[in-house]
């Protein structure tokens, strides 16, 4: 049985009412994930990763077609999946403990325990000692790394990532991809990985779903079978990685810009954020 | 530390000259025009201690009026900057250019309008501090609650928080360097604006103390109300600067 199952989903941008022709940022996305595994998706730049990530959190509603996690739809953010934004989105008033307790805090999980499990993921994730330094007091990888434990902490399902190494230096990159691998390993989390990046995409993952550009759906998904546990150094490398890597990189060729002015996504506002179906 | 010092020794220089020259400028003056600082100091400091001349309770009377018109309007202030800065958007364009019309009303203008509506006395005084108070609040605040980080927002919101704890884990900590900077400059208008208040219509209060000098013709309490009053706003200032910059440090941080 599948853990996440994208059925035909489609979700467009657009006044209502307004006479220019509705924009689509997903038109039938399918896509099916199972427990455990570790999905990336790739594509370029306005093919709906954002748009279906906040569909999966339950940021936004889809217009047609539905997404189960555990057979059930969707119906709003909830604490069984967990995101890892761009851009880390660390709280800077907050220390890094109090950061990685944020979600547990909105659980209602009581001090004392709330401080145990903090201490124990910010050891995983290789933090101890900056307990209580602030976000700006650490590296890009360092905060990275404490936006990863915020999210562990209080043990989502699913790890939804949005180009979380997007920001870090080629090394660090190369470092917490290792540790997200080894976390991933130890936890046993489904994950599903949006980047950029066609390594990183065929280094880590178990399928690699190649997205075409606007209206966002997956062209194509390819199983990555090479063996298992994998450091990334190791295997990029192996003729059966360069393989891979030219599938992809072939599938996204493709995708060619298309005509006309590329549609933008509508300017969000906090009252957006805040209840997206209820703006005054 | 040292330098901070150093920093505040050369500050201190012009301010020094300043009375130095007006020490040695009023010596030569004609009588009647320019008091020395000297005597002023002097003068003031007997003002406090004679119980006829109740400079303290005068003191405590502007106080009072500037404290409740302050304090309404940073409630009344800071609760419409917040809703009309996030919830209500649509509103938020229906009335904030209509409050910035408002902001440019000249207040010291007004203050007549005031008396004809609340007549003389503390209603009148408050809801002239209240005005003069509540717009750099209020835009302030709008502001800072509008340009709140999203990706916070989306951060706290994926993980089920619902609308109040988002309120209160991010919205409010985010905007709070910006309400200080919007009460700052909320009590500096205050000060100007009950100082008038007081002088046009009152019985009370140091602008009350500062006309009835001038009635007389006491030279040396006329400056001193002036310095006087000018060294409470500073005070003032002074306090909500380092309560505005307590809150600033993980802002200045992580910007920098």
């Amino acid at each position: 049985m599948a853990k996440i199952e994208i059925k035909n989903l489609s979700r467009t941008y657009g006044k209502k009412g307004s006479k220019t022709e509705k924009f689509y940022a997903l038109r039938d996305f399918n896509l099916s994930i199972d427990q455990g595994e570790f999905v990336t998706i790739v594509g370029p730049s306005g093919c709906g990763k954002s748009t279906l990530l906040d569909l999966l959190i339950g940021l936004s509603r889809p217009e047609t077609g539905q997404i189960l996690i555990d057979d059930k739809p969707v119906e709003g953010p909830a604490l069984d999946r967990g995101i890892v934004l761009q851009g880390y989105a660390l709280f800077p008033w907050r220390t890094v403990r109090k950061n990685v307790e944020l979600g547990l805090e909105i659980k209602g999980v009581p001090r004392k325990e709330r401080r145990e499990i903090s201490d124990h993921y910010i050891k995983l994730v290789d933090l101890a000692g900056f307990e209580n330094h602030y976000p700006y007091e650490l590296s890009g990888g360092m905060q990275q790394r404490a936006a990863i434990a915020r999210i562990l902490a209080y043990d989502p399902d699913v790890l939804l990532m949005d180009e979380p190494f997007a920001a870090v230096d080629a090394q660090t990159r190369e470092v917490m991809q290792d540790e997200l691998l080894s976390i991933w390993e130890k936890t046993g989390k489904t994950v599903l990985f949006v980047t950029h990046n066609i390594e990183e995409a065929v280094g880590l993952a178990d399928k690699v779903a190649v997205l075409s550009r606007s209206p966002g759906a997956v062209k194509e998904v390819i199983d990555i079978d090479l063996p298992r546990p994998r450091r990334i150094g190791s295997v990029r490398n192996t003729p059966d990685f360069n393989l891979l890597y030219h599938r992809v990189w072939e599938l996204l060729q493709d995708n060619r810009e298309p005509a006309g002015a590329a549609a933008r996504l509508p300017a969000e506002s906090v009252a957006d954020k805040i209840m997206p179906d209820a703006v005054l | 530390m040292k330098s901070k010092i150093k920093r505040a020794t050369i500050a201190i220089i012009p301010l020094l000259a300043f009375f130095v020259l007006w020490e040695v400028g009023a010596y030569y003056a004609p009588r009647g025009v320019l008091p020395q600082p000297t005597k002023i100091v002097v003068a003031m400091l007997h003002a406090f201690v004679d119980p006829k001349e109740q400079l303290l309770f005068q003191t405590l009377e502007s106080f009072k009026r500037i404290g409740l018109g302050f304090l309404l309007a940073g409630v009344v202030g800071n609760v419409l900057g917040f809703l009309l800065g996030t919830y209500f958007r649509s509103l938020e364009r229906l009335f904030i250019p209509f409050f910035k019309v408002c902001e440019k009303i000249n207040p010291f203008a007004i203050i007549p309008i005031f008396m004809i509506l609340f007549g003389i006395g503390m209603q009148e005084k408050v809801a002239i501090v209240f005005w003069a108070c509540i717009w750099p609040i209020l835009t302030t605040t709008q502001e800072a609650a509008k340009n709140v980080d999203l990706k916070l927002i989306a951060a706290t919101r994926a993980m089920g928080a619902s609308r109040a704890k988002i309120f209160i884990s991010v919205i409010f900590p985010y905007t709070l360097p910006d309400i200080f900077t919007g009460l700052k400059i909320a009590i500096r208008v205050a000060f100007f604006m009950i100082v008038a208040a007081e002088t046009i219509g009152a019985s009370s209060g140091l602008g009350w103390y500062y006309i009835r000098k001038q009635a007389m013709y006491n030279l040396n309490l006329i400056y001193g109300s002036i310095l006087y009053i000018t060294v409470l706003a500073i005070l003032f200032n002074f306090l909500f600067t380092r309560l505005e910059k307590k809150f600033l440090v993980w802002k200045e941080a992580a910007f920098n």
